[in-house]
């Protein structure tokens, strides 16, 4: 291998060489001039190198590079500058200052040049591979700990006692460094692409090295090292390193992160370091304190951080295990499974044709068999079935198409017809939307799912199923979790055999999901029963169509314009030469990032809806709150921080209150049972419970007397535990919302409330050291804001997601678990004020009192609104709508035996229309006999009608309530009738709602009514020499409507009487039966409209089924 | 072959000779003294090293790590002894040497206890055995941790370090003696049997020599009493040479699992409690001493849990879990299922309709197209039996399965 195809080597020899020539040239005794500059050397040449990288890289990337290039060249030019005032016997190493301009300039180049650094990374133009692994999440946390480690001990706790202005100067660079460092090593860490890892990796360790150095250099900005000291690495090393990330990239392999050795670096690496310099600083001249306490703080992180790292690495190893086994499993299952399917294919053909000649003759039969003909073709009929479900399931008929497919899309689909068939289960769709393209066949895939969706719903009759989507750039994963019992263990390695089932007889061939097994493996990917808490999980895996090596990252530019504009705002605070400028250009930028991140985040909230709208103005509401009071100090109104601290806190506290309120409307989930009053009442109270302890602990003690510096150290404390108390609720919100464009806002969120918190502390440090104000401490305000107003630009620029949820699962909180929460937090209140009450001034006391009083009574209040809301809310529901099925005396002797009858009738009915019908096709028969059999069997199908009209209304029967969707019924009942009334001269047109609610009533019942209402249409038409009829649904507030609307092609002269209809008015004694109502009326447009009004009831609890059902459920 | 009881009798002489030596050949000068003493009493536990490592070598199992642990103790030792020597030969860094000494001396005796908590009668895999020492050692560790933390230097050394002194001594030989007495199986019998007389002849002459020795020569070297440094180096030497133990195969149980974070918290518990010291304000004049003793309690449990790490990493799949062995069981079961499927599922319908055909035959008012129906089901219930025996047969030739008929 030569050198040429490993550059890496390249510029470390040169990088090398060039060390050694510059310490060679220190030592024979060259000018200082000319060794300095000769540090432009490998700055220019990291130059150079990252200019071509700008060159040639398209898209993102080159923004970059162009980026890292303006930085280069910034220190470039600055060390240029160096070397020539050197050169004229200047003197720009005095950290005092010269001439007045001259290091200004310098300070602004050396300085500056780590903004366009920061700005590029926030760039993100690595390729995103789904979600970093959670070990390399605790990896990266870890070295963040030992960067944070390494500048604590070098840069920010030696430079304490530094004179002013060299202090503030080092010091930024010293935190630009860091910033750089710990964003570039975190992602070194966890990118997965080999290019960027190296590039991140060179970024991360030359921002270490060169803040770590620069530090050193500057004598902890006291006095800069002799030229030829180690420290003069810093201005070589690193720009080697930032060299070798601009070089092509060669293979390189992912390292091995082991844990024992994470663990020895983690557990000796603090200590081996201090010893380390314990040795090298006094040796060069400079100060160096032990700082036990600093050791063993830093050695506690770390150790958390392993342990951590070990518990999610075993959990992973666990996990990997877990599928490892599946997917042994998966394979053999496939040979077994293959061999069986080829075992059959050679006969299926056969049994194809039997079944095909029995089916046939049965039909030919059947005049001659008397009273069992209709069952006998039925039975030839299923057999046929069956062997056709063989076929299907072994996937042996030839393969459709192949095309791209949206898997997404297809699940939506797929759950709406599921819904359709109508199983009684709560369907939940995560992280579906923008999946990558499956190249297949979209109707195989499509049964795939349907069998895994009827799977869930047979398991778990009324439960939920959650399917979820993972990818990754080589394959789409698809989790099926239902809440069922489970498979037992016995029965998992079974549940993918052909015609192996659980269920009883008749009710399943158990070939669904031997179809799956196929399907999945037809499209290269494979289906497995992941071993599961609770519930069965099938996990569904299926190869992406494009291998693309990552998804774009969202919109990054208002990430890294923000970072550009804190680092010039931070340089300017650093170099400002005057105090009072100093000051008032943070304030105005303090009043510039709030005012600008309440602007940005209203325009979020403006192009939003609803509850998505008010989670957005409220987080718009923060920042304002913040900033106004600013902005009036600057506009020369009284100072409301200066006159008095209890407005101010009264400010910060109603800035956070609306924070709070922002993450209590939880705009991720559905709208809560009770209505929108009910929630807001929940969430008045428990802003209440919030205000209460901020007044309580904070604003009355305050305002009511007590030393300033003392409570102004309180409220700074009040603060960052509110700040880190709203951290902790965006994490628990992002960690528990499923949908993925929520999880993003409330991870980011989580990302930006922490720094809020910490940035406020930082901030309040500073002014208690410096009431007045204008240090780099302001930063703590200006940064987070400035974010803010980032991630709300980014927010807008995303595509909108809310609707992540296709069928949501209803808040389900046990009712006596709010109470006890709710009597928890009252008891809460009255703790607090028995256990502040000693030691407290009276007034404080009588104050808090009187507060604890107000809060009971306001809480009480509105919880007492909330549950009288939520009765009435109950109590509206009509009583005869709630349960069909639960109201009606029990049936009569006289009425059973009538039903018996009818029952009977119906049966001899169906066998006179079976019986003519055959008469009616046998071409063997005269034609007079054929049209008089053709007579009778439409008089015992308008009979049969009548009949089933009939047990419809009958009291207690086939009344069962189920959970439906009329569409399909409407869809059922074109089905059965369309073919017979099309020969008829009738067409059937429908049009069907999409957005129709689920209902819950006897479907058997709705079904016989929708079939009297098409028939009594069509005997209309019929009479008329056909026509049409058009069937509607529609959604109408509480109820679904059905309206059959008949048009016959000629006008009738004489309109229908509805009433003389014995099968309509049957039906409307049903509908009224079910709570709806069934009315007719004569069209405009012509013809008779018959109206079907049903309500929407809510299924009532879930009732969990017998235990036996449970395990028959596969 | 040495055997045991030569092994045994030989290191006895050495150590009666160099007590006599020690009688007969004046005491030179105290900067003399470890000179001549230490390389001396060095050769029992360079013979034990040699000798632990060769039997480490050619045992297996727990066995295996419990010469491991032998191995190592005796080194450990020699460390200690090296230390001393140096210290009395004046190198820099006399501290780092009187910690290199006590680690030293303190690794003797934690490794010796664990290599006889390992007791390699008992039936344990190597890994197993490893993981447990690992997690023994951590534990002795975090013992001697808490004692320092908590006793040594708040007390300020010498008169706790003198009861705990005799304490550790004490527990070795008391667990060889136990292991002796109980053990029955044959060559570890005559190992335990050695060891305890090893140890416990160590102890017995340094009690006699606590209680009825000269107060003040406690701790000059070079007299009888430094055959209680040699004594146990004597016994784990003679052990060494017994026969080796049955190797324990076909062991399958993952070692330590669910132990993991108990034994990574053990990292984390030694800076958690010197912080916590910290914030209440104990003692704050001893708080950089603690310090230093949490500092090289975290090196010290951070090194024993990367080695614990790699005697058992994290949940693998092992090759025999993924084999391939019931496979041919399940095909078969898979086969009859689909065969008994097949027949149940078409059976029934096919049997309804020749049944009812066959009734309405009989009845005698036939039709033939019923007679062909009845031919049909006959025909589709063979073609079903095909199936079903080709199936179960497990052959894909149908013709195959037709000759079977």
């Amino acid at each position: 291998m030569t050198l040429r195809s490993r550059p890496h080597v390249m510029v470390a020899a040169a990088g090398a060489a060039f060390t050694a020539a510059y310490y060679a040239l220190i030592a024979l005794g060259s000018p200082r001039s000319m060794t300095d500059a000769l540090l432009v050397v490998p700055a220019g040449a990291a130059l150079l190198l990252h200019v071509r990288r700008a060159l040639v890289t398209p898209g993102r990337s080159a923004w970059f590079w162009r980026l890292t290039s303006l930085g280069l060249s910034f220190w470039v030019v600055g060390e240029a500058l160096w070397s020539i005032a050197e050169f004229l016997d200047y003197n720009p190493s005095s950290l005092t200052g010269g001439p007045r301009a001259f290091p200004l300039a310098l300070d602004v180049l050396f300085v500056g040049f780590l903004a366009p650094f920061l700005g590029a990374m926030a760039l993100r133009p690595h390729p995103r591979h789904g979600r970093p692994e959670p070990v390399a999440l605790a990896d990266a946390a870890l070295i963040c700990a030992a960067i944070g480690f390494v500048f604590l001990r070098l840069v920010f706790l030696p430079f304490q006692g530094a004179p002013g202005p060299a202090y503030s100067r080092f010091f930024l660079v010293g935190l630009l460094a860091c910033v750089l460092a710990l964003v570039a090593s975190a992602q070194w860490r966890w990118v997965v692409d080999p290019e960027w890892r190296t590039i991140y990796g060179c970024i991360g360790l030359a921002a270490l090295l060169y803040g770590a150095f620069n530090s050193v250099a500057s004598g902890f900005a006291r006095a800069l090292q002799p030229a030829g000291s180690v420290s003069d690495l810093g201005w070589i090393v690193p720009f080697v390193l930032l060299a070798a990330a601009a070089v092509p990239p060669h293979h390189a392999p992912r390292p091995a992160f082991s844990s024992s050795l994470i663990v020895i670096l983690a557990g000796a690496g603090p200590v081996a370091l201090d010893g380390l310099l314990g040795l090298w600083l006094p040796a060069t001249g400079l100060p160096f304190e032990p700082r036990p306490l600093l050791l063993v703080s830093v050695s506690a992180v770390m150790a958390l951080g392993c342990l951590v790292r070990l518990l999610l690495e075993e959990r992973a190893s666990r996990a990997l295990r877990l599928e490892e086994r599946a997917r042994a499993e998966e394979s053999r299952r496939a040979g077994r499974l293959q061999a069986l399917a080829s075992l059959s294919a050679s006969l299926v053909e056969d049994l194809e044709r039997a079944m095909a000649a029995l089916l046939f003759q049965a039909r030919s039969a059947a005049p001659h068999l008397g009273d069992k003909a209709e069952r006998v073709v039925e039975q030839a009929h299923r057999a046929q079935e069956i062997v056709r479900g063989m076929v299907d399931a072994f996937r042996l008929a030839r393969p459709a198409h192949r095309q791209a497919v949206d898997v997404g899309l297809l699940l939506e689909e797929t759950v709406h017809s599921a819904f359709d068939e109508g199983p009684s289960l709560h369907v939940r769709l995560e992280g579906t939307r923008r999946l990558p393209p499956v190249w297949g066949d979209p109707g195989a895939l499509g049964a795939a799912f349907l069998h895994l969706i009827r799977n869930a719903a047979q398991a778990s009759p009324g439960g939920r199923l959650t399917i979820s989507a993972q990818n990754d750039t080589r394959e789409l994963t698809l989790r099926f979790v239902d809440d069922g019992p489970g498979v037992p263990s016995e029965v998992g390695p079974h549940v993918f055999d052909p015609f192996f089932t659980t269920r009883p007889v008749g009710e399943g061939l158990g070939l669904g999901l031997t179809q799956v097994h196929f399907i999945a493996r037809d499209h290269g990917g494979s289906v497995v029963l992941e071993p599961a808490a609770r519930g069965a999980t099938f996990a569904l895996r299926l190869p992406v169509r494009e291998r693309r090596t990552g998804q774009p990252v969202q919109p990054p530019w208002p990430l890294s314009v923000a970072v550009l504009t804190a680092t010039v705002v931070a340089l300017a605070i650093a170099i400002w030469p005057t105090a009072a400028g100093r000051v008032r250009w943070s304030e105005s930028w303090q009043v510039v990032s709030a005012l600008g991140a309440a602007a940005a985040l209203a325009s979020v909230a403006v192009r939003r809806v609803s509850r998505s709208r008010l989670f957005w103005g409220l987080l718009a509401l923060g920042p304002l709150l913040w900033g106004l009071p600013v902005l009036l100090g600057l506009a020369g109104f009284p100072d409301i921080w200066e006159r008095s601290h209890v407005a101010a806190e009264l400010m910060l506290g109603a800035a956070s209150l609306s924070w709070a309120g922002a993450l209590l409307v939880r705009p991720d989930r559905p709208r809560p049972r009770g209505g929108p009053l009910v929630s807001w009442l929940g969430a008045a109270a428990v802003l209440a419970l919030c205000v209460h302890g901020y007044l309580f602990a904070l604003v009355l003690p305050g305002a009511l007397g007590g030393p300033e510096p003392l409570w102004r150290a309180r409220a700074l404390l009040a603060q960052g535990v509110i700040g880190a108390g709203l951290t902790s609720w965006a994490l628990a919100l992002f960690i528990r919302t499923p949908g993925m464009a929520w999880r993003w806002t409330f991870g980011r969120l989580t990302l930006l409330l922490g720094a809020w918190a910490g940035g406020n502390t930082i901030a309040g440090l500073g002014y208690l050291a410096e009431p007045a104000g204008g240090g780099l401490a302001d930063l703590g305000v200006i940064v987070p804001h400035l974010l803010l107003a980032a991630f709300a630009v980014t927010q807008m620029l995303r595509e909108s997601h809310d609707k992540d949820l296709v069928e949501a699962v209803p808040r389900e909180v046990a009712e006596t678990r709010v109470a006890s929460r709710w009597w928890l937090a009252v008891a809460s209140v009255l703790v607090l004020e028995a256990l502040m009450t000693s030691g407290a001034s009276p007034e404080i006391t009588a104050a808090r009192s009187v507060l604890t009083h107000a809060t009971l009574v306001a809480i009480g209040l509105l919880l007492a609104t909330r549950e009288a809301l939520r009765a009435r809310e109950w109590v509206a529901t009509p009583p005869a709508a709630r349960r069909p099925d639960a109201d009606g005396e029990p049936p009569s002797r006289l009425l059973k035996l009538v039903g018996s009858a009818i029952y009977e009738l119906s049966g001899q009915l169906s066998g006179i229309s079976a019986l003519s019908r055959l008469l009616h096709s046998d071409p063997g028969l005269p034609v007079r006999v054929r049209e008089d059999a053709g007579r009778v069997q439409e008089r015992a199908d308008t009979a049969g009608r009548i009949v089933r009209n009939l047990i419809a209304a009958l009291p207690g029967a086939a009344t069962t309530a189920q959970r439906f969707s009329l569409n399909r019924v409407v869809q059922e009942v074109v089905d059965l009738r369309s073919g017979e009334l099309l020969s008829a001269g009738v067409s059937l047109r429908v049009r069907l709602a999409s957005d129709l609610p689920v209902l819950w009533l006897s479907v058997q019942a709705i079904r016989q009514v929708l079939l009297s209402c098409v028939d009594s249409a069509a005997l209309m038409l019929r009479a008329a020499d056909g026509g049409v009829i058009e069937i509607v649904t529609a959604a109408d507030g509480d109820h679904v409507l059905t309206r059959i609307h008949e048009r016959p092609a000629v006008p009738v002269a004489e309109p229908r009487r509805l009433d003389a209809d014995l099968g309509l008015s049957l039906a409307r004694e049903v509908v009224a039966q079910h709570g709806g109502a069934l009315s007719g009326r004569d069209a405009p447009e012509g013809g008779t409209e018959i109206t079907v009004r049903l309500p929407v009831i809510a299924p009532p609890e879930r009732e969990s089924p017998p235990a036996g059902l449970r395990a028959a459920g596969r | 072959m040495l055997r045991p009881i030569s092994a045994f009798a030989a290191g006895v002489t050495y150590v009666l000779a160099y007590a006599c030596l020690t009688l007969v050949v004046p005491p030179p000068s105290a900067s003399l003294r470890p000179l001549i003493a230490l390389p001396l009493m060095a050769v029992p536990a360079v013979a034990a090293l040699a000798l632990a490592i060769r039997a480490a070598r050619s045992s297996h199992g727990g066995e295996r790590t419990f010469w491991r642990l032998f191995s190592l103790a005796c080194a450990a030792h020699l460390v200690s002894q090296a230390s001393f020597l140096l210290q009395s030969l004046r190198v820099a860094h006399t501290s780092l040497l009187v910690v290199g000494a006590h680690l030293g001396y303190y690794g003797f005796v934690v490794l010796s206890l664990v290599a006889l908590s390992v007791r390699p009668h008992r039936p344990r895999t190597s890994r197993v055995a490893t993981t447990a020492a690992v997690e023994w050692i951590m534990a002795a560790t975090g013992f001697y941790f808490l004692l320092f933390y908590f006793v040594m230097v708040p007390a300020g050394g010498r008169r706790a370090g003198l009861a705990i002194f005799t304490l550790q001594e004490a527990l070795p030989a008391a667990a060889a003696i136990v292991l002796a007495l109980n053990t029955r199986e044959a060559p570890f019998r005559s190992v335990y049997r050695a060891l305890a007389a090893g140890y416990g002849g160590a102890l017995l002459l340094n009690a006699i020599g606590n209680w009825l020795g000269p107060r003040g020569g406690l701790f000059l070297i070079f007299n009888p009493r430094d055959a209680v440094w040699m004594l146990p180096f004597v016994g784990i030497a003679a052990a060494a040479t017994c026969a080796r133990g049955p190797f324990w195969a076909g062991i399958t149980h993952a070692p330590g699992r669910g132990r993991g974070w108990l034994a990574a918290s053990a990292i984390v518990l030694p800076p958690l409690l010197d912080l916590s010291a910290r914030a209440i304000g104990w003692q704050p004049e001893l708080a950089a001493q603690r310090s230093q003793a949490t500092l090289v309690a975290v090196i010290l449990m951070s090194l024993l849990l990367a080695w614990r790490l790699r005697a058992a990493p994290a949940d693998a799949v092992t090759p025999a879990e993924l084999a391939d062995g019931p496979a041919a069981r399940a095909a078969r079961t898979a086969h009859l299922a689909f065969a008994s499927g097949v027949a149940h599922e078409l059976n029934n319908p096919l049997m309804a309709v020749a049944g009812w055909a066959e009734v309405v035959q009989v009845r005698g008012e036939a039709h033939p197209s019923v007679g062909r129906l009845v031919e049909a089901a006959r025909a589709a219930a063979d073609a079903v039996g095909r199936l079903q025996r080709v199936v179960q047969a497990g052959v894909v030739d149908p013709a195959r399965a037709g000759a079977d008929e």
